[in-house]
């Protein structure tokens, strides 16, 4: 519990930043181009600080809860997962998704399509060497089929294979 | 508006139109039978794919989907006691037990039939309103968009479970978020963009809006993992009859949740769990027998099916004239209004009509196709559900990720749809609202355009904003809206303290 709430802590801090990042650029702007920026982020700041402020003194918010019903209660839900082991998964993941767009930008869609998802099914998932092999086969056969010939679309073909990135 | 009807419908005279729907309802089908998966990430696999299609044509396919995918969620709520979707959850409660008493397919029957005529009831109000709609939206300028959308923002943050200064910052963050990029009311002013030329243009509502709803889904059901119907089916489909019949005969039940469905849709970010369980609850305080609620009563099955199909209608009233999505579902149809060239706001009902209407019929046959070919392919459809969801989660990612690239060309658009799906699960999982961040994302340009648009058309004076009685109501209502918890707290505790 300790743990969740500094998850959420920390997230909310994450925002505060972003929103604060807003607030602060939205002075390099003439008057009428940072109206709504400052109108909407001084705002946005404020409650973020009362959340922040929340994790401390909960009675600050509570007001706030509402509900139209108690209908989260009544939905079966999954025994909750030890934090730990869910932050863990999500590292995994994130790991999994940043490595497959890292693999895009090497060596393109058509080559990291079926490298990721048979990786992905064969590590991760732990499923058969066949399962793998046929729905990473399918994959890239939909994506170069209805991508590449039936809607004609150039893929990233990736930095190895001379592609060179939109500017950023 | 005859003229837009007829030009709508007669698009499903065509072969290729009445296939592409089809299409739609078997995608809608397949991803709402799979735990954990909704029709949200559908769209979100679909819609990359439908660029450079004629809109009209797009539409079918993506409503075919959104009317879909809440029937085969009750297929496995029925037979294996697994929702496919949230909302079908209450499905469980009475449809199972009828499973387990060897009465599936009667259950089915109700599930379809209810699903199919509360939809059908749901369309009907709404091809009501659409006249009213299009007046009410007229008289409409930019001090009463002004506050619509700030109306819409707050009444959002109210209705999504939870806390409301969360759903505050959500959308405070997403208005933010939408003011990236060149900002066309000042003269061509870059605004927050650090420099970056990919920023030029605003933070790209496709990948953004495929990042945030479809990729944190995937994220979150791949993190939870064993999302695979655990039940066994149990009984025969027979009695399919027997289930239509019972719907007749529970006409007000039937009505009843039907209306609520309608009425919840409506409202702004309430969405499907709200309106099932409401309806399952109504059904329940008002039964003679409410002790047979949960050992399998038809009114069980009958209310929250007939409610949660009935909300999709309900949904795209706010969201076809104002441009205010209902649920996550209809925020994904605004990317792809957008991404057809369609602007969301009031202008829709007003320069495209004729998209409105084909939404309107294409729920129609998606639900009629949907009941039919559901209660045929109900035993299949629940072989489905036991796929890993985490089989599901490398094909979901790479579709995604594939489509936002081929819509513009754009390698850093993929990294877009990324961070929006980080950003998405971080929300979700700390209890911000999504959809209050994508309305903000979405209506905050038009927030911004429409108060100087009223400001300059009243020569800077501020009174504009508070004239018109359309403005006053809207005010009134704001103040009403966030005062309703602090009011309903001091009652709680001067009840307690009495």
């Amino acid at each position: 519990m300790k743990l969740m709430r500094n998850g959420t802590f920390w997230f909310t801090v994450l925002l505060g930043v972003i929103v604060l990042g807003f607030v602060l650029f939205s002075f390099n702007y003439k008057a009428e181009p940072r109206f709504i920026p400052l109108l909407v982020g001084i705002p946005t700041l404020i409650m973020i600080i009362l959340v922040l402020l929340s994790e401390r003194y909960p009675k600050l918010i509570s007001l706030f809860n509402v509900s139209l019903g108690d209908v989260e209660s009544v939905l079966k839900r999954k025994p909750a997962q030890s934090e730990t082991d869910l932050g863990r998964k999500v590292l995994a993941i994130l790991a999994w998704m940043a490595g497959f767009i890292l693999l895009i930008f090497l060596v393109g869609f058509i080559i990291a399509v079926p490298i990721f998802v048979f990786l992905f099914l064969k590590i991760y998932t732990r499923a058969g060497w066949l399962t793998a092999v046929i729905i990473s086969l399918i994959m890239v056969g939909l994506i170069y089929g209805g991508f590449e010939v039936l809607m004609r679309a150039n893929m990233f073909e990736g930095l190895l294979f001379g592609a060179q990135p939109s500017q950023l | 508006m005859l003229e837009a009807m007829i030009s709508a419908g007669s698009r499903l005279g065509e072969i290729e139109v009445i296939l592409i729907l089809f299409l739609g309802v078997l995608i809608g089908m397949v991803i709402g039978v799979l735990p954990g998966l909704s029709g949200v990430v559908a769209l979100g696999i679909v819609i990359p794919f439908t660029f450079g299609w004629e809109p009209i044509v797009a539409m079918y396919l993506f409503i075919g989907i959104m009317g879909s995918s809440m029937f085969s969620g009750s297929v496995t709520a029925i037979l294996l006691n697994t929702p496919g979707t949230p909302p079908n959850a209450a499905t469980c409660f009475d449809g199972h037990p009828m499973a387990r008493q060897g009465h599936a397919g009667k259950a089915l029957g109700i599930s379809a039939t209810a699903s199919g005529l509360g939809a059908i009831v749901g369309v009907i109000v709404l091809a009501g309103l659409i006249p009213i709609m299009r007046m009410v939206v007229l008289a409409f300028g930019p001090a009463e968009m002004f506050w619509i959308i700030l109306f819409g923002l707050v009444a959002v943050s109210f209705a999504a479970r939870g806390n409301m200064i969360k759903g505050l910052i959500a959308g405070g963050l997403g208005i933010l978020i939408s003011l990236i990029g060149y900002s066309y009311v000042h003269s061509n002013v870059p605004r927050f963009t650090g420099g970056s030329y990919y920023l030029w243009d605003g933070v790209q509502l496709v990948p953004f809006m495929v990042g945030l709803l479809a990729v944190s889904e995937v994220i979150n059901y791949t993190v939870r993992g064993g999302t695979i119907a655990q039940g066994e089916m149990k009984g025969k489909l027979t009695g399919v009859l027997d289930g239509v019949k019972e719907v007749f005969r529970h006409k007000i039940a039937f009505f009843r949740s039907a209306a609520i469905g309608t009425g919840i849709g409506i409202v702004p970010g309430v969405g499907g769990v709200t309106a099932s369980f409401l309806s399952y609850t109504t059904a329940m305080q008002t039964s003679k027998h409410p002790e047979t609620f949960g050992t399998g009563n038809p009114e069980g099955v009958l209310a929250p099916e007939a409610s949660n199909n009935a909300k999709d209608a309900g949904a795209l009233i706010p969201a076809l004239s104002f441009g205010i999505p209902g649920d996550p579902s209809t925020a994904m149809l605004l990317a792809a209004f957008v991404l057809h060239g369609l602007e969301p706001g009031p202008m829709l009902l007003v320069h495209h009509l004729d998209i409105a209407w084909a939404l309107i019929f294409g729920l129609v046959i998606a639900n009629v196709i949907t009941s039919t070919l559901g209660l045929i392919v109900a035993p299949y459809l629940a072989k489905l559900s036991n796929i890993r969801v985490r089989y599901i989660a490398p094909v979901v990612l790479v579709l995604c990720f594939s489509g936002v690239f081929v819509i513009r060309g754009n390698i850093w658009d993929v990294v877009l749809t990324l961070i929006a799906g980080i950003f998405g699960y971080g929300l979700n999982r700390f209890g911000f609202p999504v959809i209050c961040l994508v309305i903000g994302y979405i209506l905050g340009v038009i927030a911004e355009i429409s108060y100087f648009q009223a400001i300059r058309s009243n020569w800077g004076s501020y009174s504009i904003f508070f004239t018109s009685p359309i403005s006053q109501t809207l005010i009134i209502l704001l103040v009403i809206i966030l005062l309703i918890p602090v009011i309903t707290k001091i009652r709680q505790g001067m009840r307690s303290k009495g």
